[in-house]
């Protein structure tokens, strides 16, 4: 049965309306500090590593294993950053590892030692970095953080200091690999960073074009990587001679981003392909 | 009564005077938040203009009106000392609610001072209730659908402020001195013209005996002239540089194909775009790099000078001070095709990339958030926007609402090609003070082209470098935190209440850190030798 609001006069349902929203918007915003999780993925670090430390020391043994993946998460970007909090993080991550290495945890805490390898020192080890993700792709080919492992070994072996010759093999090995990605983040992220490679390292816009199609076939997010594949699919698709796959793109771009400064002459690539 | 007892006198009367006013100021201030019930929300600003500053009074009171129990407070710094003032009150705990930052630049203070906004932008905006944008996001109600880097923060990957206008730039003249002076002349439609109007002004105001200028400059306004001219230059050429006209350069890829050897000194359109700097700079009076914003616009004011080149931002408050009425066009530039500086020109350039401005973000330390996002609301509803505009003569930043008409001539015109790239493209960093601290050698009696080229040559690849360096490092960082935040996400899908979301974040996290970080590698690697 519908509910039915008392006779009143219009500007009070307004006003009604925006004190519901009011209500609804402030129990949101009250709540979005809810867990060290929220801390953490609102940039909160040392505030969550803080509640992390604390609940892993009141927690029981066997509840500790998570409390102690998030420390270590949080001791990757506490301020200030130390080596000794990267290390401890470490430590962190392998004894949470060790515990159970073929568990979800398990995995992530190895897949973040490879990323303090590559990234979270002040000198990285992109050695030890490419033995760690290559380990994770060997035996969790399936698990969506072996494919991200395999996203981020593409990273450390096509911008390695190499000759052309090696640093091709090695793109068309990746390109082989990604169509047995099966998760759709590490596949958009594998197909665009193959992308940026052919057009760095000049392997051809059908090679690049090939990358950006499977990305957007997937799907991807961020709005701004949007603009920049659908403007370079129709870009791309222009100058290989596929006239029908430039006009979608082009067109899909001025309906989804209609205030550009590229408009008149997207219009007029869209003139000219008619 | 002697004079020394006279200024003692005024001086403690005018100390008095200052006393009760701050009094009564915080008064005022304090039976406010004595009222039981009261909510007090204040929004901090640095727009000094007094439309500006009358605008969000206006629309506070509106709000105080429909809304009994709220009280909103303007908050109106100068913009000298802004930055240092809500510095100290966010780090003291007790800063406004609503706060208007200039830059979303840096992702440690955003995020621990301010609170994202994504969740109700993506939301309607329930002020737009009954409009034609009832339905769509608050997102989509502002014209560039926030797709800029002010509002949405490019590392947190999230909304953390949101606008309330636009800015374009125009030449503003006065309309007396161009009858006087001109005649009926129109507007220059072309660069050719504009330097054929001034020296005919020149001439003309000589022979009457006027002294005033037809370009009146300073070292603020000179840079707008310099980097539209620049940009007109360089618009076929990013078409050679990257095989397509819709690229869009930044400072990290140009300043990469400056290291990369892709373009240089010697480049025809960077010759051509310093001729032309150096040739507009001969229409500003003597001395124009000596003199400051506030001088240029008071000058102005004066009537000493047919126009000056500003953004729509001084507008309203030069219309109100002027004794003359004023009258817009925009800089006109070589026309395509032409002899000359226009055989680089591509045509008329588009404004469609003109992004929202003036942005206000909210504070995590705000008593009442849920009530200061409600005025932001309604700031920034199809309604307040409009009531804004009008008041303070700025250009609206909401679909649907239409600019006054004298501030119609600001409006973006979405019509044109592509710019090219100036040489603030290159950014802020060294690179930046490079180019400008070395432009004496391109200016004045005593500048050249060469000189200016000649100095460059010497000195940009190394403040290059350096900045690229330096770019290296700040990502680093960037990609160093986003690790933490994807853990986090991962974590956070684990809650099927929160999966869809939490998860999407983290892809949209992974997809910016991976881009990032093939980026730093290919900067990396070009840093040591330049990868063909």
């Amino acid at each position: 049965m519908p509910i039915t609001l008392p006779l009143l006069p219009p500007r009070m349902y307004g006003l009604l309306r925006r004190l519901s929203w009011v209500a609804l918007v402030s129990a949101a915003l009250n709540n979005a500090q809810a867990t060290p999780w929220d801390d953490l993925r609102g940039g909160l670090f040392n505030e969550a590593h803080h509640t992390f430390s604390k609940e892993a020391e009141a927690a029981g043994k066997a509840d500790q294993r998570g409390l102690r993946f998030g420390e270590a998460v949080a001791l990757l970007n506490i301020q200030p950053r130390t080596q000794s909090n990267i290390d401890k993080a470490y430590a962190l991550l392998e004894d949470v590892r060790t515990a159970a290495p073929g568990d979800d945890l398990g995995i992530e805490s190895r897949y973040l030692q490879g990323r303090i390898e590559q990234v979270q020192r002040s000198t990285p080890d992109p050695v030890k970095a490419e033995a760690i993700f290559s380990e994770l792709v060997q035996q969790h080919p399936a698990h969506p953080i072996g494919q991200r492992a395999r996203v981020k070994l593409a990273v450390l072996r096509l911008y390695a200091k190499t000759d052309a010759a090696e640093r091709r093999r090695r793109y068309d090995d990746f390109t082989s690999g990604a169509g047995e990605l099966s998760d759709p983040g590490a596949k958009v992220q594998m197909h665009l960073l193959l992308a940026d490679v052919a057009q760095r390292f000049n392997y051809g816009n059908e090679e690049e074009l090939a990358h950006m199609l499977a990305a957007d076939q997937v799907g991807v997010i961020k709005r701004s990587l949007q603009v920049q594949v659908l403007v370079r699919v129709g870009d791309l698709a222009r100058l290989t001679g596929k006239n029908a796959m430039a006009r979608t793109y082009y067109t899909r771009f001025l309906e989804q981003f209609p205030r550009t400064d590229r408009r008149s002459t997207i219009e007029g690539y869209l003139a000219a392909l008619n | 009564m002697n004079r020394e007892r006279l200024s003692l006198i005024a001086g403690l009367t005018l100390l008095a005077v200052v006393f009760a006013s701050a009094s009564l100021n915080i008064w005022k201030r304090s039976s406010n938040e004595a009222k039981p019930g009261q909510k007090i929300i204040r929004l901090a600003h640095w727009q000094l203009e007094p439309p500006v500053r009358a605008a969000f009074e206006k629309i506070a009171a509106i709000y105080m009106e429909e809304h009994p129990g709220v009280t909103i407070e303007t908050i109106a710094v100068p913009e000298r000392t802004y930055a240092q003032w809500f510095m100290t009150r966010l780090v003291g705990g007790f800063a406004p609610d609503l706060i208007e930052i200039r830059s979303n630049g840096d992702s440690a203070l955003i995020s621990r001072y301010f609170t994202p906004l994504t969740e109700a932008i993506e939301k309607p905006n329930p002020y737009n209730a009954g409009t034609p944008l009832a339905d769509a996001s608050w997102r989509n109600t502002f014209i560039d659908g926030l797709a800029n880097d002010q509002a949405y923060h490019p590392q947190l990957l999230d909304y953390y402020a949101v606008p309330v206008s636009q800015f374009t730039n125009r030449i503003i003249y006065n309309q007396a001195l161009w009858r006087e002076v001109l005649g009926d002349t129109p507007h220059p439609a072309t660069y050719a013209e504009l330097i054929a109007l001034c020296t005919r002004f020149s001439e003309e105001a000589r022979k009457k005996g006027r002294a005033v200028v037809p370009f009146l400059s300073s070292k603020y306004h000179a840079s707008g002239v310099y980097n539209r001219l620049f940009s007109s230059q360089t618009q076929k050429l990013t078409e050679q540089l990257r095989g397509t006209p819709l690229f869009i350069y930044n400072t990290v890829e140009l300043q990469l194909d400056y290291i990369r050897g892709d373009w240089s000194l010697d480049t025809p359109e960077i010759v051509s775009g310093l001729n032309i700097t150096r040739d507009v700079s001969t229409l500003f009076q003597s001395g124009y790099e000596q003199l400051s914003r506030e001088d240029g616009g008071f000058r102005f004011l004066q009537g000493t000078a047919l126009m000056i080149y500003t953004g729509s931002w001084d507008y309203a408050s030069f219309r109100d001070q002027a004794q003359f009425k004023l009258g817009v066009f925009d800089l006109p530039i070589p026309e395509a095709g032409s002899a000359g500086f226009g055989q680089y020109v591509a045509g008329e350039p588009s404004e469609g990339g003109v992004a929202t401005n003036a942005v206000f973000s909210l504070a995590r330390q705000s008593q009442y958030p849920a009530e200061a996002l409600d005025f932001l609301q309604f700031l920034t509803s199809e309604r307040g926007n409009r009531l804004f505009a009008e008041a303070s003569g700025w250009l609206p930043a909401i679909v649907g609402v239409k600019p006054d008409k004298d501030i119609q001539p600001f409006y973006p015109e979405i019509e044109g090609v592509r710019n090219g790239f100036d040489t603030s493209t290159l950014g802020q960093q060294n690179a930046g003070r490079v180019v400008e601290s070395g432009r004496h050698a391109l200016l004045g009696p005593n500048g050249s082209v060469e000189a200016y080229r000649t100095y460059l040559k010497q000195e940009l690849g190394p403040a290059v470098r350096e900045d690229l360096e330096r770019i290296v490092v700040q990502q680093n960082k960037v990609v160093q935190r986003q690790d933490s935040v994807i853990a986090a996400y991962a974590q956070l899908a684990r809650n099927p209440e929160h999966a869809a979301g939490a998860l999407r974040k983290m892809r949209e996290n992974e997809e910016s850190q991976t881009t990032l970080e093939t980026l730093t590698a290919w900067i990396s690697l070009n840093l040591d030798e330049p990868v063909r």
